[in-house]
């Protein structure tokens, strides 16, 4: 029960990862790479406070979210100036600055050491230590990030930013300052990713700058591919695909000596296979 | 008097000159037929008349207002919208999306919290019932004809409500049927007073809807006047109507 | 179509669900005198070399095992040291396979696992430099501390009446670990770091460092890089034309390229056995790896302690037993479990001769 419960809630993390993630890419179309950064500001902004101060995990994620709008209202100025191929490419150097930052402010972050003995939150005395219980809490930041994004892609917001991935210099004819609109939901999905990195950090309870690699931002982005852009029903099941089908893998009998490396080959192909006969993904109804 | 002028404009693109030096204006309420052989500067002059690219130089006058720049954006609030000679829809989106989606809110916290209400989808329906594609309001724009597209283009510059209509080759490709329809329309915005601008290689469709006609021939004006003189126009017949 | 890849997706969930049920094992179905053992190593990714050698050392020590009162299995779960699928492995290892005891390698992965062995009550065995992963009652940790090596490597500066330091660190955990004891240990010393820079894991090109660490004009440089970024500064520390010695903390005993550093003192965690060697080598063809011997030791220490119960033990058994080991005879020397739960053994110097490295002292 309790590795099917850890299960559920790295699918439930990684789907609020995929789900804000699908927000810039699926619907907007923008290629951003940098989605990973924000994960990594909720993950540190939780850690750093539930291990240095009196500050509870609940406080820490919204300080996780404010600091994730702040950074990301940063970088987006600078990233909405740019198209397509540029805009992924500057994304990526964000990523890697902020990447250096965890790495090498170590006296905030504990640079390449991490931070350890993360706790678990508690509410009114109950501490959420069992993965059950963790579970259940998880499920209900998933579910509410999850009305956010529907509640977003289905207001007159969402219809923009759609066009936006349609035709944004066409968009703009009609009176809409498109890079408003682009910077908005970069922010928006920067400060779900933060609530998403919150719960990982206090979920594995020690992070380090590792998880929050230029190759991560890679990892989500292939979730929300394979499930499909602009759909969030797609972006859970291609978080849950990508985390199970290795966790599948280590029940599949195989020699001890090669049985790693054959899951890595069986993975990789699985996933080939995927993109050769559903190249739009599982629920995918657009293209970039 | 004018509402869109164009004074000493100048765009080059890669040393050649596509725009040169030219002074044009387009008269309040009139529909004015832009015409000239292929690569005379006519698409250019539209997409910077309306934002799309920059100009070198000179200005553009907007009810008498000088702009010495043009952003895409802020045509909307000149009163200007436009069609393009390659149609440029909302492709991955529905018939009805691509209508809605210029009838709602520009604010971006405004849109935040704006759902469609009834009053936009019965605009968006007599929009759309205007160029019969009502029926097809869910189908993705991928999957409508040719016609159909540019009908829909159309349709959604007439949702704007603007002032100021320019249309690049709105007839290109049409059926006949589907013509009357876009006939129709440009007579309805004349009749509404609005200003009209045609991008057009038809010269009995110029002749038949223009009030005047200005003529391009490489970047600079040929003639302009109306449709009967700038027809007979010995310059305008060697450059472009031929013998 | 959308609808078969959906069910496709279901099917592959129903069947990890499924395998976990056939796989499932309740606490009260344990079987009598089977010791289960779980291994969290990175078996595949750029570390693989090392979660292998991890590997190898302890099929080494089971198949060495004579006759014993219990029977001992091991299961290895790959975690790329990624502290997701390390949580994985651990969770796999624990609710599926219920092993009584968990061995992890790297100080990342030993904090992942640590808190999750503390709260089944699950014994922990890090082979980690990060003391924090021993936090707990059942969680330890065999590796020769950071403050040891440190230790060793100043009385031998001191020795060698070195008082002009450079350093070349990258930005590792590991690494970066035994600088800080190094800088530790030095303070109150005559012995001045009059130079140090910083690297990056992963890079190919430390020209800039190199010829900034020329300034100050060390007596010998301290290079904390591992393969392949310790070969590569050696070679352009050499193409930069530095001819001053270097010395490194455990890097030269794993280099393929010994010729680099030949006649180049360095410390190094406890010497391994050449009993040990010599089996590694026979069993894999290949020197033994950081982290083999550790992992050899503890198999051997969890079977040594395991013996002595008279009944099958439990886990808070097993670490209590752990706890009194004293003077055990590993592939490191004679071992025993410190305070903090460090199952201690002494660093070594070591000198590269001919290719090969040779103990000092």
């Amino acid at each position: 029960m309790a590795y099917l419960a850890h299960l559920g809630i790295l699918i439930s993390i990684f789907v609020m990862l995929s789900m804000s993630l699908n927000l810039v890419v699926g619907y907007t179309g923008l290629l951003s790479v940098t989605h990973v950064a924000f994960f990594g500001i909720g993950a540190y902004a939780t850690a750093i406070l539930l291990t240095m101060t009196d500050i509870g995990f609940f406080t820490s994620v919204v300080v996780g979210i404010i600091a994730a709008l702040t950074s990301s209202f940063l970088i987006g100025l600078i990233l909405s100036k740019f198209d397509d191929d540029f805009y992924a490419l500057a994304s990526l150097g964000f990523n890697i600055i902020v990447f250096s930052i965890f790495l090498n402010l170590q006296s905030v972050t504990g640079g390449p050491f991490g931070i350890s003995g993360i706790d678990r939150p508690e509410l009114f005395g109950f501490i959420f230590t069992s993965n059950v219980s963790f579970l259940a809490l998880t499920l209900i930041a998933l579910v509410a990030l999850y009305f956010l994004s529907h509640f977003i892609v289905n207001s007159s917001f969402g219809r923009v930013i759609k066009a936006i991935r349609d035709d944004e210099k066409a968009l703009q004819i009609f009176g809409y300052r498109t890079h408003y609109y682009k910077l908005t939901i970069f922010m928006i999905s920067a400060g779900m990713a933060a609530v998403a990195g919150s719960f990982f950090a206090s979920y594995i309870t020690f992070i380090d700058p590792s998880s929050f690699a230029a190759t991560e931002s890679v990892f989500i982005l292939s979730m929300v591919i394979l499930g499909g852009l602009a759909d969030n029903k797609g972006a859970a099941l291609g978080a849950a695909t990508i985390i199970l089908l290795p966790e599948f893998l280590r029940f599949v009998g195989m020699p001890s000596d090669i049985a790693a490396q054959m899951r890595q080959v069986i993975y990789g192909l699985l996933l080939i296979v995927l993109m050769i006969y559903r190249p739009q993904g599982f629920l995918g109804k657009y293209r970039l | 008097m004018s509402q869109v002028r164009a004074k000493d404009l100048t765009k080059i693109f890669n040393g050649i000159k596509a725009v040169d030096d030219l002074t044009i204006e387009i008269r309040d309420g009139n529909i004015t037929g832009i015409i000239g052989p292929n690569g005379s500067g006519k698409t250019t002059l539209v997409n910077i008349l309306t934002g799309v690219i920059p100009f070198e130089k000179g200005s553009v006058i907007v009810s008498e207002t000088k702009r010495e720049k043009v952003k895409p954006f802020n045509i909307h609030a000149y009163g200007i919208t436009r069609t393009f000679q390659a149609v440029r829809l909302f492709e991955q989106m529905s018939v009805l999306d691509n209508i809605l989606v210029v009838l709602t809110e520009r604010n971006v916290f405004s849109a935040l919290f704006e759902r469609h209400k009834i009053h936009h989808i019965s605009e968006a329906e007599a929009i759309l019932k205007g160029v019969n594609l009502w029926e097809k309001k869910d189908d993705n724009v991928e999957r409508l004809s040719y016609g159909q597209r540019k009908l829909l283009e159309i349709a959604r510059a007439i949702a704007m409500k603007s002032e100021i209509y320019f249309f690049d080759e709105p007839f290109a490709g049409l059926f006949p049927e589907m013509r009357k329809i876009v006939i129709d329309i440009i007579y309805d915005l004349k009749i509404q007073d609005k200003t009209v601008v045609l991008i057009e290689h038809d010269i009995e469709l110029i002749r038949g809807l223009c009030d005047r006609v200005i003529v391009m021939n490489a970047g600079t004006l040929l003639a302009e006047g109306k449709p009967e003189d700038v027809l007979k126009d010995k310059r305008v017949i060697a450059a472009y109507l031929g013998d | 179509m959308k609808t078969k890849w959906i069910i496709g997706i279901i099917a592959a969930v129903i069947l990890v669900i499924v395998g976990i049920a056939l796989f499932d094992r309740s606490p009260d179905q344990a079987e009598a005198g089977l010791i289960k053992i779980g291994v969290v190593a990175p078996l595949t990714g750029d570390t693989a070399f090392l979660g292998e050698g991890v590997r190898e050392a302890m099929l080494l020590a089971k198949e060495q095992l004579g006759d014993t009162e219990y029977q001992y299995e091991l299961i290895f779960e790959d975690d790329q040291l990624d502290p997701k699928m390390t949580a994985s492995a651990t969770n796999k290892l624990i609710d599926i396979d219920g092993v009584d005891v968990l061995v992890s390698f790297s100080s990342g992965s030993g904090n992942v696992v640590a808190p999750i062995a503390e709260r089944n009550e699950i014994v922990h065995l890090g082979i980690a430099s990060d003391p924090n992963v021993a936090n707990g009652f059942y969680n330890f940790i065999h590796w020769t501390p950071p403050a040891e090596e440190a230790r060793v490597f100043v009385e031998e500066l001191e020795k060698r009446n070195i008082s002009r330091l450079g350093m070349i660190v990258p930005n590792q955990q590991g690494a970066v670990a035994v600088a800080d004891a190094v800088k530790e240990r030095l303070e109150g010393t005559d012995i001045e770091i009059v130079n140090e820079q910083t690297i990056n894991a992963g890079d190919t090109d430390f020209r800039t460092a190199v010829n900034k660490a020329k300034d100050g004009n060390p007596e010998i440089y301290l290079l904390f890089a591992f393969t392949p970024e310790l070969e590569i500064l050696g070679r352009q520390m050499k193409e930069a034309g530095i001819t001053t010695p270097l010395t490194s903390i455990e890097a030269f005993e794993l280099t393929e390229e010994r010729d680099l550093f030949e006649g180049y003192w360095y410390v190094n965690a406890a010497e391994p056995t050449n009993e040990f060697n010599q089996a590694f080598n026979s069993r894999t063809g290949k020197n033994q790896t950081l982290g083999a011997p550790n992992a050899y030791d503890i198999f051997n220490l969890v079977v040594s302690v395991t013996e002595d119960e008279p009944q099958r033990p439990t886990p808070k058994d097993i670490a209590e037993g752990l706890k009194d080991v004293e003077n055990f005879n590993g592939a490191l020397g004679n071992l025993s479990v410190g305070e903090n739960d460090i199952i201690l053994s002494p660093a070594a110097v070591r000198i590269i001769q001919n290719g090969q490295p040779v103990t000092i002292k």
